[in-house]
């Protein structure tokens, strides 16, 4: 399946979902032209014919010489490195409200370091060290922004003591 | 001229505005010239925290940013083709030669100049312009003529920063798809919200923003980091002679007027205007010139324009309530946190917010002149400063800015999700501005054509009694038609060349 019709069916069922889920919302004996389900209906429909113009325009460039062979295999190449990219943010994104910002924080930034290609302890402990507390003194302290403190024991008590002291 | 002197004395004589006049000017320059952030990504992260910030103080330091990022995209867009933002993309078509040939001292010194010309006209055009307009607007544009404009920025905004014109469609579709999730704004029918708490008050737009601008390109800088694929120059700052920038005084004016009067349209702002400008100037010296091989022409074009833009956009936001782009977009929402709905009223009940932001984009772009001579000094070391050791830094402040709007976690995932879709759009040549600008002038536009129906009791005829109204929708349509019609035609040339090239049977 090329890169072409994977697009193509996802756009199709973007523009499906939006348009059969409307349904359940239109209020059918409503006699108003402007329902809750009109604006969804017309972009979910201009989606649909939109994306069969881009499927048939890229079929037609494909026919007429240009190769999507070469490109498709590249970007799933491509896609197979960077998803390395997403897993850290990610895991940040899972842990953040379980243990807190002030120890998920830390464990981010080295990974995200690690994953970017940095190896060498000294740089990681310096930027990890530096950016942290530069980021939690400045937002904590200075900005009095609330940081997620966790919700998993000891993390919830330990980052809330950090708080308290940093103020 | 007095409101203007009563704005710069609101602004220089609080320290308050002072300091985060200076904060906005700097910044922008900074995030504009580091490259896998820019003026967009400053603006995200920024904006939780503009809720604790008065309302005067937030649009202006906005309006500052807008300035000096939209400037301090130019940097990138010539050291490394990477352009800060959409609207410094042509400033990379013939500032990056001209890098590869070891002038992008130059190109940046053109850059600073134009930029900051074209801004300073902008911005004095602006204080003429944006009330009278206001008071025009206020007696002719309701919610039918409100409705014809978003559809007018809807369908240009069809070509901004997507690889196609069906690409750049879809992206604003699924923009409109996503911000009709939430309560309807006809009667607050809930609408795939899934019995949500979270998604019956939509989807947050600040993390769909941070996702979009600042996560996406973090990711994508960070692809080419483990492609292999980055890389860093140094440079050297000269100045074009005074001789050689007289040469392009014609070329510079130009730039500027097209600038200002593309940068009205809503939906479009400095983008379009800097594309239009330096195709111009292409069409112009098609027969002297070399364009996109390094013509210095081509930088003056494009950042004439695109600073000449910043002044214009304003217009529309101030004096109708609407966005021309990612950054306006992000000022209306600092204007809906404090409460506030830009429009003709704004100059009547808030007169010093507006003058203090006409003031601040006045003297934002007088500073560029000096700053951006200095800061292309600076950006030389900072560039130093490898990528890979700043993508961690970027990606937790944008966490804690997702986090901070409404304390709510969900928040940090959706900021994570855009981003990941953002970096998966931009990579299929789809475009992210053309999405943001689908869910914020959706929005709008869903809502103004709800109001005219209430107004009008349902008939769409009444559209017809409005000339404004119907004749920018039929410009609308006129648009989308003419941009289809270029897109089938540039389809179907490349295959019947094809068919003509191949042998025959």
């Amino acid at each position: 399946m090329t890169r072409a019709t994977i697009e193509y069916v996802a756009w199709l069922a973007v523009a499906a979902s939006f348009f059969g889920m409307s349904f359940e919302f239109a209020g059918g004996d409503r006699q108003e032209i402007v329902t809750p389900a009109l604006w969804p209906r017309i972009f979910s429909l201009i989606t649909a014919v939109v994306a069969t113009l881009n499927f048939v325009g890229r079929l037609r460039a494909e026919r007429g010489g240009a190769s999507g062979g070469d490109e498709d295999r590249s970007t799933w190449r491509e896609f197979a490195t960077t998803a390395k990219l997403f897993v850290a943010p990610l895991a940040f994104a899972f842990l953040l409200p379980r243990i807190g910002f002030f120890f998920a924080a830390p464990l981010f930034l080295a990974a995200q370091l690690l994953v970017l290609g940095e190896r060498r302890p000294a740089v990681i402990l310096a930027v990890v060290a530096g950016v942290f507390a530069v980021i939690a003194g400045v937002f904590t302290a200075l900005l009095y922004v609330a940081l997620p403190l966790g919700s998993w024991e000891p993390f919830y008590s330990l980052s809330a003591a950090l708080v308290a002291a940093l103020r | 001229m007095e409101n203007f002197i009563h704005g710069a004395e609101l602004l220089f004589t609080d320290p308050t505005a002072l300091l985060l006049f200076a904060c906005g000017l700097l910044g922008g320059l900074l995030f504009g010239c580091i490259p896998g952030v820019n003026l967009l990504t400053l603006g995200a992260v920024i904006l939780p925290f503009t809720a604790r910030m008065e309302a005067e103080h937030a649009i202006m330091l906005y309006s500052v940013i807008y300035c000096s990022g939209v400037f301090g995209g130019a940097i990138t867009a010539i050291l490394f083709n990477i352009p800060g933002s959409p609207e410094n993309a042509p400033t990379a078509f013939d500032g990056y030669p001209m890098t590869l040939r070891g002038e992008a001292g130059r190109a940046i010194g053109a850059a600073v100049l134009c930029s900051a010309l074209g801004g300073m006209f902008s911005a004095l055009l602006m204080m003429f312009a944006t009330p009278l307009i206001a008071t025009w607007a206020v007696r002719n544009f309701g919610p039918p003529e409100i409705f014809g404009l978003i559809c007018l920025g809807l369908a240009v905004s069809a070509s901004v920063g997507a690889k196609t014109l069906w690409t750049g469609l879809l992206s604003i579709s699924l923009g409109v798809l996503i911000g009709t999730i939430g309560a309807a704004p006809s009667d607050g029918t809930p609408r795939y919200a899934f019995g949500s708490y979270y998604l019956l008050a939509g989807v947050g737009f600040i993390p769909v923003v941070l996702g979009l601008f600042a996560v996406s390109e973090v990711f994508a800088q960070g692809a080419q980091r483990l492609a292999g694929s980055d890389r860093t120059k140094t440079i050297a700052v000269d100045f074009p002679s005074a001789r050689e920038f007289w040469g392009l005084k014609f070329a510079a004016a130009r730039s500027a007027l097209i600038g200002f009067f593309a940068g009205i349209l809503p939906g479009i702002g400095a983008t379009l205007a800097a594309f239009l400008s330096y195709g111009e100037a292409a069409r112009a010296g098609r027969k002297t010139k070399k364009f996109g091989q390094g013509e210095l022409e081509g930088v003056v074009a494009s950042e004439t324009a695109n600073n000449a833009a910043t002044g214009a956009a304003m217009i529309p936001l101030l004096a109708l309530g609407l966005p021309g782009g990612a950054l306006t977009a992000m000022m209306l929402g600092v204007f809906q946190i404090h409460g506030m709905e830009p429009g003709p009223l704004i100059f009547i009940t808030s007169a010093d917010l507006v003058w203090v932001v006409f003031a601040a984009m006045f003297f934002a772009n007088l500073a560029i002149f000096g700053l951006g001579y200095i800061q292309t000094r600076l950006v030389v070391h900072l560039l130093r400063i490898p990528f890979h050791l700043m993508a961690p830094a970027i990606l937790l402040i944008a966490t804690v800015g997702a986090f901070a709007v409404r304390n709510l976690a969900m928040d940090i995932w959706v900021m994570y999700i855009a981003g990941i879709a953002g970096y998966l759009l931009r990579r299929t040549g789809y475009s992210v501005a053309g999405l943001v600008l689908g869910l914020i002038l959706g929005t709008l536009g869903e809502e103004s054509l709800s109001k005219t129906m209430q107004l009008t009791q349902g008939e769409l005829s009444a559209f017809l009694d409005r000339p404004i109204a119907s004749g920018l929708i039929v410009l609308s349509i006129l648009v989308l038609l003419s941009a289809i019609v270029t897109q089938l035609r540039g389809t179907a040339a490349p295959r019947s060349q094809a068919q003509s090239s191949a042998p025959s049977r």
